[in-house]
């Protein structure tokens, strides 16, 4: 049975200091967000963090009422969760390699899930975060190309140009790879 | 004298390259580039089976209970208690403590005030001066 939760009113509660009005929108969200998140980090461990990272900004923002209510709480909450993974590749790249660690709350991801975000990291390692966020949403995530210009707050011409952009990277690291591979045999 | 930006020559050159325009089917063909660039090639597949086998993904079940506690840790006025910033409030939060300066600086004069009247009273009264008639 399917329960319909109404994420406006949550949120116009959280805004009027009902804190506990958080938590069906937490659980009503997470595991979209969090997959989201896991395809956007390629890790489990970082997808955490991101995700946790995003709920408590997005906490914040509501309760001071800066949820104004023009878009939809999934999309503005995506939004959330697409910048706080955008943010912590940045930061990943500029900072020093942390060891990943392990999910603290395992939702028992599949040795299958677990080997595919592997691949989606090595695959998307030589892009930009923001390449890599609206190549994820809009391949990975089957979102439309409205979905992503909403979600990112860009037009839609600069989500085909970054798109464009990402996949003229990725082919370029491919040749690349093929022609050191021709070399080295 | 001549005029440095009249260029008789830049001129002609720019009269008669104003018209040029793409041909009819320029706009199509860049669309056309663009979808093929979009097309579904083996990038795409590896990325559709991805997408397929990370699908399951959910976080534990602790994970909303651990942002609740996280939420329930971060103490907020909620949006009704506050305020929009405005001029008058702005003053009325400075003011404030302006008025508690003044009201210091205030009592500390009255105290010197006292004071001073005392040990003016106090020297009056050392001269031992003969009263007046």
């Amino acid at each position: 049975m399917s329960v319909t939760v109404d994420l406006r009113l949550m949120a116009s509660r959280v805004a009027a200091g009902d804190a506990a009005a958080y938590r069906p929108i937490v659980e009503h969200t997470q595991a979209r967000l969090f997959r989201l998140a896991a395809r956007m980090m390629g890790d489990l461990g970082d997808a955490e963090d991101a995700l946790q990272e995003a709920y408590l900004k997005a906490y914040r923002a509501m309760a001071a009422g800066r949820y104004d209510g023009r878009a939809a709480v999934t999309t503005w909450l995506t939004r959330i969760v697409a910048n706080a993974c955008i943010d912590a590749l940045r930061r990943r790249n500029e900072g020093p390699q942390e060891p990943k660690h392990e999910p603290r709350f395992d939702g028992g991801a599949t040795a299958d899930a677990r080997l595919a975000l592997r691949e989606l990291e090595s695959r998307m390692a030589a892009l930009p975060p923001t390449q890599r966020a609206v190549l994820i949403l809009r391949t990975v995530e089957g979102m439309s190309t409205e979905e992503v210009a909403k979600v990112l707050e860009i037009s839609e011409s600069a989500v085909m140009q970054r798109l464009v952009r990402a996949r003229a990277t990725l082919r370029g690291e491919r040749d690349e790879s093929e022609s050191s591979d021709h070399e080295e045999s | 004298m001549k005029n440095p930006e009249h260029d008789p020559d830049l001129e002609r050159l720019a009269a008669a390259t104003d018209g040029l325009a793409p041909g009819a089917g320029f706009a199509d063909a860049v669309m056309q580039a663009v979808e093929r660039d979009l097309e579904p090639h083996a990038l795409d597949e590896a990325l559709a089976r991805i997408s397929a086998a990370t699908d399951g993904l959910v976080p534990g079940e602790g994970f909303a209970g651990a942002v609740m506690s996280a939420v329930e840790r971060i103490e907020i006025a909620p949006a009704s208690e506050v305020a929009p910033p405005s001029v008058l409030g702005g003053v009325a939060r400075h003011g404030r403590w302006a008025l508690v300066g003044a009201l210091a600086v205030a009592a500390a004069c009255a105290g010197l005030a006292v004071r001073e009247a005392t040990e003016f009273d106090d020297a009056v009264v050392a001269l031992d001066l003969p009263e007046l008639e």
